[in-house]
């Protein structure tokens, strides 16, 4: 697939239909891969695409000043594409969506294959500009049993629970700054004037800022799983995203990054909506 | 240096004065007497002054070490602290850590002509360098300071340039980038009435301080004027934390500006990134 | 003197240890995290893997520190300085997490201005260093001057595995000294042989690290660079978190706040910053000489590699490649670097 997609990011290179182009490249092992950022139509040779192309590129859809962008998505990938046309950081025509076909990442913590990609609906991309290789959707509906199962512990055992993941967290950001959807540019947590979260490090002060960004990413975050890959200390913040997704699915019947016409639950009332609480 | 450097002496504010629509000038004394009449600094150096359950925020002295019965700062209300600062009443606790960075070096000065270059606040930077000159005017000889600011509303410290005139060999040139009404002086900007004083670079030091684009055109002026970059001085301002060189912002390449500076000729400047 | 102890003893020392001291060493929680933890018993030391996820920095430096509690009431102000600290013992760090602390050192005690939070914990610190048999494709530690898998800077003791299970323990300190003295029983006394097999330790170990930078050429590279269109592009993967200062043995950049509990009470808390931050530089009112992110991306590098050099004639990096695992898009310190022009 490879040659393939250099083939093609050439040729949108060359004929000017993007300016820039965002795919990934090897990075320091076997292992391991990062983005890269083509500008030229003659540099595309080092673009590639295999189980360790785990980041999210959408995410730089909002960072780079640019007129005209090809990215490479993954399946996966393409709802966060969507879900930011939705929001309005671009027009649909552009960005030049190359789907690729995906039969899973893998951690390059664990080399174990993503939670995500069990039961992905999505192995080969829908809604794609441009559609690269084969691959068989799960026949089975993303299943949320584990966050089921998460949900039957007593309230003292989710704190617990989750006072250790937080006590863990050194407030490195990374969550957020992965997180295609998290592009305020003055972040709550970063302002001083007036001050929503010291700077302070601890338990507490950890979890307020991971329980307002879930709030704040609830109806939009596409469960993509970057902030939890990213994660210097193994908090599995998938776990809220996840749970995020189940909410929005249940109670308000929504899906986020399958429509960019939709309106979020957040920003709409009905009277029919649940009073139930999200988190 | 021994003992805690973090911890600030005690002070109280002894007297408060408005200077402009967004600047107050306020006097600080030591609780501790003793401490106050050790407690000593050099033009030119800063302090970083603590509001108790609000934070720390740095400001330069306004008063030279000559009389340093009490410690002065000129705030403009920008920030946290500065506007927490500005709601203060005399009488109010506050906390002062310092003296920190480098200073003018007048003791290479003597007997040389200083030449002051000054626009809107940062006239609250040159104010306690004017002053110790003044105090110690034996040492130099003449003594020119050219103050302007967008209007004569935005000038600090009208009150004192009549004493600063009265001393021998000392002149004052004031502008207003526009006059108003009984505005008897200068209209125009800095660096325009800096060309028509013409001064000559002969034994002078050149004393600068103001918004980055006017500091700009001061430089080229006095270089056209035959000004050499190691005969100019300016003081630098940036996000400072620690105030000796340890929390790691405000450097320009390995300097420190709270340690190896604020004060810098521009001879050291133009070789520095423009990174400040 | 060099001594030599088994895997076996060096738990019960550690249990020994445990019963006198705070005694913090890696540890795997349920989620595969290796984090320096306070022990209780031996048995929790997580030896197996070759790096902590993030280091022990935190231990000596604190990522968050109280500097004093603050009270005010209508007599003024009363500032109350914080308990002296405890004795503690940091054990199975590695060479390059050791070395990190010998680099901090010199900042907190540079100029005139001695920081005694930080030099009075390192000063009732232990550090117990185990020499590093398997390295990763990550590390670098050969590249610096004092860097090596058997390196004993900045540790008390280092421990260096030999055959059959032994461990060479060499004290560098008279803190390394007593953890020996007190526990003599555990020790016995290494033969020259042993020493040598160190030797052939270290030249088996450098020789899995496949990456050796010359970094005085890079420093030379580095100083006309500032200006370079290099920084334009390599920037832009970056994401400016600041998980790599974080996980950093060396980065050392803080900020000092205030935390109120209310009117009358608050205290003064030094925390960790990073320099990939867009608020680390900007000023009150708004002005920032850092304001885009190349400019933040390209001071971490510079400040590492060019100017702390100046300052400090050493680099501002132990060549653990942490910065590398976790950065979340996979940059490269030693790419970086090496392809500046």
């Amino acid at each position: 697939m490879d040659k393939e997609l250099q083939e093609l990011i050439k040729k949108l290179l060359t004929e000017k239909k993007a300016e820039w182009a965002i795919g990934y490249e090897k990075a320091y092992d076997e292992f391991s891969t990062r983005p890269a950022f083509i500008i030229d139509p003659a540099d595309t040779a080092r673009l590639i695409f295999n189980k360790y192309c785990i980041n999210n590129l959408g995410l730089y859809l909002t960072k780079l000043k640019k007129n005209k962008l090809a990215v490479v998505c993954k399946g996966c990938d393409i709802a966060t594409v969507f879900e930011l046309i939705r929001e309005k950081q671009f027009k649909r025509e552009n960005v030049a969506i190359i789907g690729v076909a995906c039969e899973g990442v893998l951690d390059k913590r664990t080399n174990k294959l993503l939670e995500k990609c069990e039961n992905c609906q999505v192995k080969q991309p829908k809604g794609a500009d441009f559609t690269l290789g084969n691959a068989k959707n799960s026949e089975k509906p993303k299943s949320y049993a584990d966050v089921v199962e998460f949900e039957k512990k007593s309230s003292k055992e989710k704190l617990e629970f989750w006072n250790r993941q937080f006590e863990k967290c050194i407030r490195c950001y990374a969550c957020r700054n992965v997180c295609p959807v998290c592009y305020c540019p003055d972040c709550f947590a970063l302002r001083s004037m007036p001050e929503y979260l010291s700077k302070h490090v601890d338990a507490d002060k950890n979890k307020l800022f991971h329980m307002i960004r879930m709030q704040h990413v609830f109806g939009r975050c596409t469960d993509c799983k970057a902030c939890d890959t990213a994660c210097p200390v193994n908090i599995p913040l998938s776990m809220l995203t996840k749970k995020l997704a189940k909410d929005a699915k249940e109670l308000f019947n929504y899906e986020s990054g399958a429509d960019t016409d939709a309106r979020p639950p957040l920003s709409t009332y009905d009277e029919g909506d649940s009073e139930s609480d999200i988190m | 240096m021994t003992g805690n450097i973090y911890k600030p002496h005690i002070a109280k504010i002894i007297d408060i004065k408005i200077e402009t629509g967004d600047i107050k000038s306020f006097k600080f004394q030591f609780v501790d007497q003793a401490a106050q009449k050790e407690f000593t600094w050099k033009a030119g150096q800063f302090l970083i002054l603590n509001l108790f359950g609000i934070g720390e925020a740095v400001f330069t002295f306004a008063n030279p070490q000559t009389r340093n019965e009490y410690i002065e700062c000129s705030i403009r209300k920008v920030g946290l602290v500065s506007e927490a600062v500005h709601e203060l009443e005399i009488g109010d606790t506050v906390g002062i850590r310092g003296p920190y960075g480098n200073w003018f070096p007048f003791e290479k000065w003597h007997g040389k002509n200083l030449l002051y270059v000054a626009g809107g606040v940062g006239l609250a930077a040159l104010r306690s360098p004017i002053e110790f000159a003044l105090d110690t005017k034996q040492d130099f000889k003449n003594i020119t300071i050219l103050y302007g600011a967008r209007s004569p509303m935005d000038l600090c410290y009208k009150d004192k340039f009549s004493d600063w005139e009265k001393v021998k060999d000392t002149q004052m040139i004031l502008t207003a980038d526009k006059g108003a009404d009984g505005w008897k002086h200068k209209v125009g900007f800095v660096p325009a009435v800096l060309k028509e004083v013409h001064p000559s670079p002969k034994d002078t030091v050149a004393i600068i301080c103001g918004p980055p684009i006017m500091i700009k055109f001061v430089l080229k002026e006095l270089l056209d004027l035959g000004f050499t970059p190691d005969q100019i001085v300016t003081t630098l301002e940036m996000k400072m934390k620690c105030g000796f060189g340890k929390c790691g912002r405000c450097n320009v390449k390995h300097l420190y500006i709270c340690k190896d500076g604020p004060v810098f000729t521009y001879a050291q400047l133009k070789d520095l990134p423009d990174e400040y | 003197m060099a001594y030599l102890i088994t895997k076996e003893n060096i738990k019960e020392v550690l249990n020994a240890l445990i019963a006198a001291k705070t005694v913090y060493a890696p540890k795997k929680d349920a989620e595969d995290t290796v984090l320096f933890e306070k022990l209780v018993n031996a048995s929790e030391w997580h030896g197996d893997s070759l790096l902590t996820h993030t280091t022990a920095k935190d231990k000596v430096y604190l990522q968050s520190e109280r500097f004093f509690k603050i009270k005010k009431d209508k007599n003024g102000v009363t500032i109350e300085d914080p308990a002296e600290p405890e004795e503690i013992v940091i054990f199975g760090c590695r060479p390059c997490d050791a070395r990190g602390f010998d680099v901090i050192n010199k900042l907190f005690n540079w100029s005139d201005f001695v920081d005694e939070y930080y030099t009075k914990r390192m000063a009732k610190t232990t550090i117990i260093t185990i020499s590093c048999e398997k390295p990763e494709s990550t590390c670098f530690c050969t590249s610096f001057a004092k860097g090596s898998p058997v390196n004993e800077t900045g540790s008390d003791l280092l421990l260096t595995p030999l055959k059959d299970g032994k461990y060479l323990a060499e004290a560098y300190t008279e803190k390394g000294e007593k953890v020996i003295s007190d526990n003599l029983k555990y020790f016995s006394e290494a033969a020259e042989t042993e020493a040598k097999e160190k030797e052939a330790f270290k030249t088996a170990s450098e020789a899995k690290i496949i990456k050796k930078l010359d970094l005085a050429a890079i420093k030379k590279l580095m100083e006309p660079a500032f200006e370079s269109a290099y920084w334009e592009t390599v920037h832009l993967p970056c994401v400016k978190c600041g998980a790599c200062t974080f996980v950093c043995p060396t980065c050392y950049c803080f900020d000092i706040t205030e935390k109120a509990f209310d009117n009358m009470n608050s205290e003064r808390v030094r925390s960790w910053d990073t320099c990939m931050s867009e608020i680390f530089t900007r000023m009150a009112g708004g002005v920032n000489p850092r304001s885009d992110t190349k400019k933040r991306f390209r001071q971490r590098f510079m400040h590492k590699f060019n100017y702390h050099v100046d300052n400090f004639k050493e680099e501002l990096c132990t060549g653990c490649g942490r910065c590398i695992k976790a950065c979340p898009v996979s940059i490269d310190v030693r790419k970086v670097i090496e392809g500046i022009k």
